[in-house]
């Protein structure tokens, strides 16, 4: 018995000296490199959030190390998350609400809880398009047609069910009073096809992203029904929100930044004071008015916590437990 | 002790087995608990595997794009048969069946919404009434060339009931083979118990340790030495006595014979081979007997158990007795020649020569004060005297002359020599003498006592015919005699004395002259005498 006392008080010794070791470490923190990991091709929504992080704390001298950006393309995030689950804190990774939905459909084991939430920065709105001619100029028509009949429209989505396009339309026609197992959804490898789709007449509806729609918009191709923001949006000040129709949904289709599991709590206040400084900056902004995204900041308590009723809010969406049979 | 005192056979049996019986018992547990955890697992993986590739079958495809099931109701139940499933099967969008299936069949909408709706793939337990499912849903996508849609999924379930059918199978099996362990168990403790019970004589723990406590008390209390060796010459026990008689400190077991005595001849004597019968030692002090017994196991011998008896004290009794019987003899011949001469007397009185009688009381009551005179005068010890006038006696009566010397003064002896020392030195001394002079037409023996200097001196001179030369040397060793067998103890029990008292004996010895033995006794005794012999 005394024994096995001793050997459990020098081991309780060693570990409170390695983990005094480590918070010696802590001190060099940030290293000299620093990996932001965008879990997507160059290009998309993932990508730019990442170049816009690392130009924004760059250029105002936010963290003097060098960032990386480093793509790792698949699986709907997968790739990129899983090499962010074995990285030490010097990687962090930009976000959505696909981290929740992948792990519900089959695509993933990983969760929200397997990482260190960091920040939410921005966020994009959703839209619901119908082509130029369509029978419906609004989204109560549309609606309402649906709920008369949920297979009488065909639905455009790219590039998979389960993302937040196909999500926030799921939603919308719950909130409306429709089951959306009806639903007719027809599903495009790209978002570009959707358009040609609508536009060919071979899809009635089509929901995709704000900054998708709002070109072709612009170039009279399509016709913008809802968004779905709290207030409607600068650039498009005459489409009307979900709410304003009916639907009673904000949908944000937004991003952040987390880091890999157990970073310790002088790694989390590190970033959580440069982002916070981050988004304020002029060229932080101006990003966001590019791309036509919100801003959307949460610092790292507030994320932990949006992310726990996001969890929530998709589950119950994709297992349709809010309907009662 | 009133606790109830169980068999060593049950104790160990009932032990045992219920450890065994835990142990056995617990390992199943944990092995059936695992195994179905396992195959719960297994049957998850499979379960999504399967739905998965069967929701990428172009049959299935085909199906929903002719309308025409069959052949999609082949594979699925060829692919039920080969993952031993309990039902595979095809669903549309609106959850009925178009393919494969089962029994019973009652496709849950809700659970497939993620499915259809979402495009998901997923497992999930239900329960259905008391039997619980394994459930996995994959959607069936269908490509129409610029879109692909989620017309229906597929559809792998297996029953919790059979996993578990499953499991207590192999537990079952498991449990057969425990069995057969706890058999072999009890049989090994049965043999266990009978083992110990054999080394320990058929004596039960309670036994043996009553013996033990009772051995320690009766090898204590007796009053011989008792020392135990094993085999390897390493002392398992020595009692009291024995610390006593060889001088030994306390603790001496565990160590080896070679490192307890240091005198060769004791280390040879117990370190051989032979069995010891009556074997004298000789220490310090005293004269010790050596027996010897076997210890045996098996009839091998496994150890021995010496005896030692101390044969001085034995030795000392028997010689104050004898000496004591010598006085009495004495003493009655004494009496005897005084009745002669009162017989003497009374002749001489009744035939009227009163002249010579009255002459004859005055020379023996002169002889008498001579003698008593002499000694109550000049030798103030009380014991040397009762010794001296014993032997006067005896010499009277033998018609020998003896004479204490004039010179002869003695003060009171010191404490430590004691009548019996006295009786055995002086006694056999002049005993000694007398026999000697036997043969002599005239018989003189003389006795001289001093006590001026440091030592007490005693001489006894006799006129015998002397000793020769190798007499001499031998005389104070045992059964050293020129009176033949059986005798010559008297001489080394002198020695002996004389050792004790720290003394020393001259002999001093001419053929037809006779002989002068001298002995010299410190009045004090010296202090830290070495010894062992």
């Amino acid at each position: 018995m005394k024994r096995i006392i001793l050997l459990l008080l020098s081991i309780a010794f060693i570990g409170g000296c390695s983990a005094e070791q480590s918070q010696g470490e802590e001190s060099d923190y940030p290293p000299d490199l620093i990996e932001f990991v965008a879990p997507a091709t160059p290009g998309g929504g993932w990508d730019l959030t990442a170049r816009s992080m690392q130009r924004a704390l760059n250029n105002n001298e936010l963290v003097e190390s060098d960032i990386n950006v480093v793509n790792k393309p698949g699986g709907g995030g997968e790739v990129g998350f899983q090499y962010l689950k074995n990285r030490d804190s010097n990687t962090l990774a930009v976000n959505s609400s696909l981290l929740f939905t992948n792990n519900e459909l089959g695509l993933s084991e990983l969760s929200h809880e397997d990482f260190t939430p960091l920040a939410i920065l921005a966020t994009e709105w959703q839209s619901i398009a119908v082509g130029p001619d369509s029978d419906y100029d609004n989204l109560e028509a549309v609606m309402e047609q649906l709920k008369k009949d949920p297979e009488s429209l065909k639905i455009g989505v790219a590039p998979g069910l389960g993302n937040d396009d196909h999500l926030s339309f799921i939603q919308a026609a719950q909130e409306y009073g429709i089951d959306p197992s009806k639903l007719d959804f027809l599903v495009y490898e790209s978002g570009g096809e959707v358009v040609t789709a609508l536009l060919g007449g071979h899809i009635d509806v089509a929901t995709m992203s704000v900054s998708e729609a709002s070109e072709q918009y612009k170039a009279d191709r399509l016709d913008i029904v809802g968004v779905s923001s709290e207030e409607r949006l600068e650039e498009l000040p005459e489409v009307p929100t979900f709410k304003e129709q009916g639907v009673d949904l904000v949908f944000p289709h937004w991003r952040g930044v987390m880091g890999p599991p157990d970073m310790t709590e002088e790694e989390i206040a590190y970033w959580d004071e440069r982002l916070q400084q981050m988004v304020e900056t002029e060229e932080w902004q101006t990003i966001l008015e590019n791309n036509q995204w919100d801003d959307y900041y949460m610092n790292a308590e507030e994320t932990e916590q949006f992310m726990d009723e996001q969890e929530q809010t998709y589950q119950e969406l994709l297992t349709n437990a809010g309907l009662t049979e | 002790m009133n606790r109830k005192k169980y068999k060593l056979q049950t104790k160990i049996g009932v032990l045992v087995f219920l450890l065994l019986l835990l142990v056995i018992v617990l390992a199943n547990s944990v092995y059936a608990w695992n195994e179905l955890r396992q195959e719960t697992n297994d049957a998850r993986q499979l379960a999504l595997q399967t739905s998965r590739s069967v929701a990428g079958f172009p049959a299935v495809e085909e199906a929903f794009e002719n309308g025409e099931g069959q052949e999609a109701d082949v594979i699925s139940e060829q692919i039920r048969t080969q993952v031993n499933a309990d039902r595979v099967y095809i669903i549309n969008r609106n959850s009925e069946i178009i393919a494969g299936g089962g029994e019973d069949l009652n496709p849950d909408a809700r659970d497939a919404y993620t499915a259809l709706v979402f495009g998901g793939s997923y497992v999930r337990e239900a329960d259905k009434g008391q039997e619980g499912i394994i459930r996995s849903h994959a959607p069936v996508s269908v490509d129409y060339g610029d879109y692909t849609s989620v017309e229906g999924a597929a559809v792998v379930e297996y029953s919790k009931a059979a996993i578990r059918a499953d499991v207590w199978r192999q537990t079952g099996r498991t449990a057969v083979i425990s069995l057969i362990v706890l058999m072999i168990g009890a049989a090994g403790t049965v043999w266990l118990s009978r083992s110990i019970r054999s080394d320990t004589l058929g004596l039960e723990p309670y036994q043996i340790a009553e013996l033990y406590r009772d051995r320690a008390a009766i090898i204590s209390s007796v009053q011989e030495g008792i020392i135990a060796v094993d085999n390897s010459g390493r002392i398992t026990m020595v009692n009291r006595a024995a610390e006593e008689l060889l001088q030994l400190p306390k603790n001496q077991e565990g160590l080896l014979i070679d490192e307890v005595f240091s005198s060769p001849r004791k280390k040879k004597l117990l370190e051989g081979d032979e069995v010891i019968r009556n074997e004298e030692i000789i220490t310090a002090s005293k004269t010790l007997i050596v027996n010897e017994s076997p210890i045996a196991q098996y009839g091998n011998r496994i150890g021995r158990v010496f005896t030692f008896r101390d044969k001085t004290d034995m030795k000392q009794m028997i010689e104050a007795f004898s000496d004591v019987k010598t006085y009495s003899d004495d003493l009655r011949a004494q009496s005897h020649e005084f009745t002669n001469k009162l017989y003497a007397l009374m002749g001489l009185l009744q035939l009227g020569y009163y002249t010579e009688a009255e002459q004859m009381l005055r020379e023996e009551s002169k002889i008498q004060q001579k003698h008593t005179k002499m000694v109550v005068d000049q030798i103030k010890d009380e014991k040397l005297q009762a010794v001296l006038l014993g032997k006067a006696a005896a010499a009277s009566e033998k018609k020998t002359g003896f004479t204490v010397d004039p010179e002869s003064s003695l003060e009171a002896m010191p404490e430590h020599v004691t009548l019996t020392s006295l009786i055995i030195i002086a006694g056999n001394l002049i005993d000694n003498a007398m026999e000697a002079v036997n043969g002599q037409t005239t018989r003189e023996v003389s006795f001289f006592v001093t006590d001026i200097g440091k030592d007490i001196v005693m001489e006894v001179k006799d006129n015998g015919p002397g000793m020769p030369g190798h007499l001499q040397t031998e005389l104070f060793q045992q059964g050293t005699s020129s009176k033949g067998e059986d005798r010559g103890y008297g001489m080394t029990n002198v020695k002996n004395e004389v050792d004790e008292l720290g003394g020393m004996i001259e002999v001093y010895s001419n053929l037809e002259e006779g002989t002068v033995i001298s002995v010299f006794i410190p009045k004090e005794i010296k202090k830290e005498e070495s010894r062992d012999a």
